[in-house]
């Protein structure tokens, strides 16, 4: 399965990616940038959890993990409690809280751009190549690569270099 | 039908290519040229709203006089009949904006001097007019600008400013030249640090302009050959520097093999000694200028009388320019540091084209919607663009308004073609010696602002401001 993988190292906290995500998506931000002292602002990215507690969380079932390993919202089926947001630990849900209008759309990882043959549209535009759509097993045998945050639930997602 | 068009995006001078994809005359997509040889098809977060420029909600569709909506003739008639009856006091002057094409901007050169009287003409771009695009065509030796390939090769970056922030697309060629082997050098010299100097293996904070100095001296002092026989004058007028940051990437500068220099600046005496650097360090050097938006090389090689912005709203302010047209540009909120409002205000007559409402319409007596650069045939910076789509409602390139003004005040306009007006001047000593003393003086520059607020107006920039919000807020 591919994953969306970050190379800290490349990352110059344009948030490219951010405007990208909401562009596709129409307005709704699902990938936002937080900022870390020191470092710039870096994507926060939904790690599409193996037991998600987003989709437990959620009391309407509108949170799902699909066949594909994907978290999907189902915009129908979202009243707009703000569960699903408080219960993801990594915060990528968090930025609903500001909004008046809810649901948002949540990142499917461009699923139907994939589907097309094309990258998710972030790593489509990420200026330094710092975003990455790759299968999980390669990624984890690449040379010169190590992959950092591997305690993290589900996937890790931030690779650099050793 | 799906059709897929390729344009590129002028609001940095890195030129990234992208496609917009149209339905029956609709944009209704824009999608990254995966296969574009130079940039892979990346875009950083201002090319990502080119359909949003193109489809954006305060688009100017209709000519308008004092407030009210009026079809072409009228709007023109009105604009030529003032000129015409200001045209025996030479008191008339024209502001074009810098993403014209190289044919409107030579248009705009012609309906200047002969539908004017005057020739006054200033090329204006969103982060100042083109006085560095001047300086650096003029203090350097020709072909020696870097191609983005050449800096994704380069063993010997060397940053001045911020570029990251004006042109993020061109850190993804640095860092990858960078990490591309243990050794490569990425140095930056900057006022502070910044987003691009976080990368750097050697940087150093300081005053852009004696640093950049500096760097000429050890350039020179390292060098072999003296192509343009300045070096003696070099050596008398700046002292050599202690600075071990500098003299490291001096040499390194001269040594490596392919070295090039990224220069971010709004300031002509950077852009001339950044050009001085890179002419003595020798004959493979290439410099990389990130700077104004639009097609600044393009029409500097093509436009020779113009006047600066400052200097036209300097004449409006002790009534020299009485009447003026602003083809495409914010020049009120442009220029800071001026009460342009106020100035404007002088004026007897005022038109402006825009492709955007902005805030120098305001004061406006006839208002032409313009196409943008998308919508628009023409040669920028080099290459021929095709419009991806026409023109919303009444909207008309500049080149076709200055036309049909031309044609109503009796004088035709040809269709111009392009060609370049005279071959960039070395730099000589003449030039080096004010170069040198200007650079002795501090002057505050403009601080880059945020990367997408340029097009002050509508959703572009609260977008942008919304995402920080939430940010600062929710962490
Ligand atoms: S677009 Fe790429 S470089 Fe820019 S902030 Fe996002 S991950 Fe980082
Ligand atoms: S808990 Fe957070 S990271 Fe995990 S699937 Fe849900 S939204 Fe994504
Ligand atoms: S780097 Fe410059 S040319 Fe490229 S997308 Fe960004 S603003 Fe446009």
């Amino acid at each position: 399965m591919k994953k969306l993988f970050l190379q800290l190292d490349l990352c110059i906290g344009c948030q490219a990616h951010s405007l990208a995500c909401q562009r596709v998506r129409n307005q709704a931000v699902t990938l936002q940038s937080t900022c870390v002292e020191g470092v710039g602002n870096l994507p926060v990215l939904c790690r599409h959890c193996e037991d998600p507690a987003c989709v437990a969380a959620c009391p309407n079932d509108a949170m799902t993990r699909d066949e594909d390993n994907i978290v999907r919202r189902n915009p129908a089926r979202c009243t707009g409690c703000r569960s699903c947001v408080l219960a993801c630990p990594f915060g990528v849900l968090s930025q609903g809280m500001k909004l008046q209008v809810f649901p948002l759309g949540k990142c499917d990882l461009c699923s139907s751009r994939v589907a097309e043959g094309k990258q998710p549209a972030c790593v489509a535009t990420c200026p330094t190549g710092a975003l990455r759509f790759e299968e999980v097993d390669e990624i984890y045998g690449k040379e010169g690569e190590t992959v950092i945050g591997s305690h993290s639930v589900g996937y890790s997602t931030y690779i650099r270099r050793p | 039908m799906l059709v897929q068009k390729k344009s590129t995006c002028m609001l940095c001078s890195v030129g990234c290519e992208f496609i917009i994809e149209t339905i029956d005359d609709e944009a209704v997509n824009l999608e990254y040229d995966k296969d574009n040889p130079v940039t892979g098809g990346v875009l950083c977060a201002k090319g990502n709203y080119m359909l949003e420029l193109i489809n954006h909600p305060l688009r100017l569709i209709e000519p308008q006089i004092n407030g009210k909506v009026v079809d072409w003739n009228e709007a023109i008639r009105k604009t030529s009949d003032e000129l015409l009856a200001h045209r025996e006091k030479s008191d008339a002057g024209i502001i074009l904006a810098g993403d014209a094409s190289v044919e409107d901007a030579k248009t705009a050169e012609l309906f200047a001097e002969t539908c004017l009287g005057t020739g006054r003409l200033a090329i204006y771009f969103a982060t100042g007019d083109d006085t560095v695009q001047k300086a650096l065509t003029m203090a350097s030796i020709p072909n020696r600008a870097a191609g983005l390939n050449d800096i994704g090769k380069s063993t010997c970056t060397i940053a001045v400013g911020n570029p990251f922030e004006v042109g993020p697309v061109i850190a993804g060629k640095v860092l990858k030249a960078r990490y591309a082997r243990r050794g490569n050098i990425f140095g930056v010299i900057s006022n502070k640090e910044n987003m691009t100097s976080r990368f750097a293996t050697i940087h150093h904070y300081g005053n852009e302009r004696k640093l950049l100095s500096q760097l000429l001296r050890v350039v020179a002092d390292r060098s072999e050959g003296d192509e343009l026989g300045l070096k003696k004058l070099i050596k008398e007028l700046i002292p050599a520097t202690e600075n071990p940051d500098v003299v490291k990437l001096g040499e390194a500068f001269v040594k490596s093999p392919s070295s090039v220099l990224i220069l971010e600046t709004q300031d002509p005496v950077k852009a001339q000694l950044a050009s001085a650097v890179v002419s003595v360090a020798g004959a493979d050097k290439r410099l990389f200028c990130v700077n104004t938006y639009g097609n600044a090389k393009g029409i500097c090689e093509a436009v020779k009388s113009t006047v600066s912005v400052n200097e036209i709203i300097t004449a409006v302010d002790h009534g020299v320019i009485k009447t003026l047209i602003v083809l495409g540009t914010d020049i009120v909120k442009g220029i800071p540091g001026r009460n342009i409002e106020a100035v404007l205000e002088k004026l007897d007559f005022l038109a402006v084209g825009a492709p955007f409402g902005n805030e120098t319409k305001q004061s406006a007596n006839v208002i032409f919607p313009t196409a943008l650069w998308l919508e628009t045939e023409g040669i920028y910076n080099g290459k021929h663009l095709q419009p991806v789509i026409d023109p919303p409602g009444a909207a008309l390139p500049y080149g076709d308004i200055l036309r049909q003004l031309a044609e109503a005040m009796g004088k035709a306009l040809p269709q111009v073609t392009p060609e370049p007006v005279e071959a960039p001047q070395q730099l000589n000593e003449e030039t080096l010696r004010v170069i040198l003393k200007e650079s002795m003086e501090t002057v505050p520059e403009p601080a880059v602002q945020s990367t997408v607020t340029q097009f002050a107006d509508g959703s572009l920039t609260s977008n942008i401001q919304w995402l920080q919000l939430q940010e600062r807020d929710a962490w």
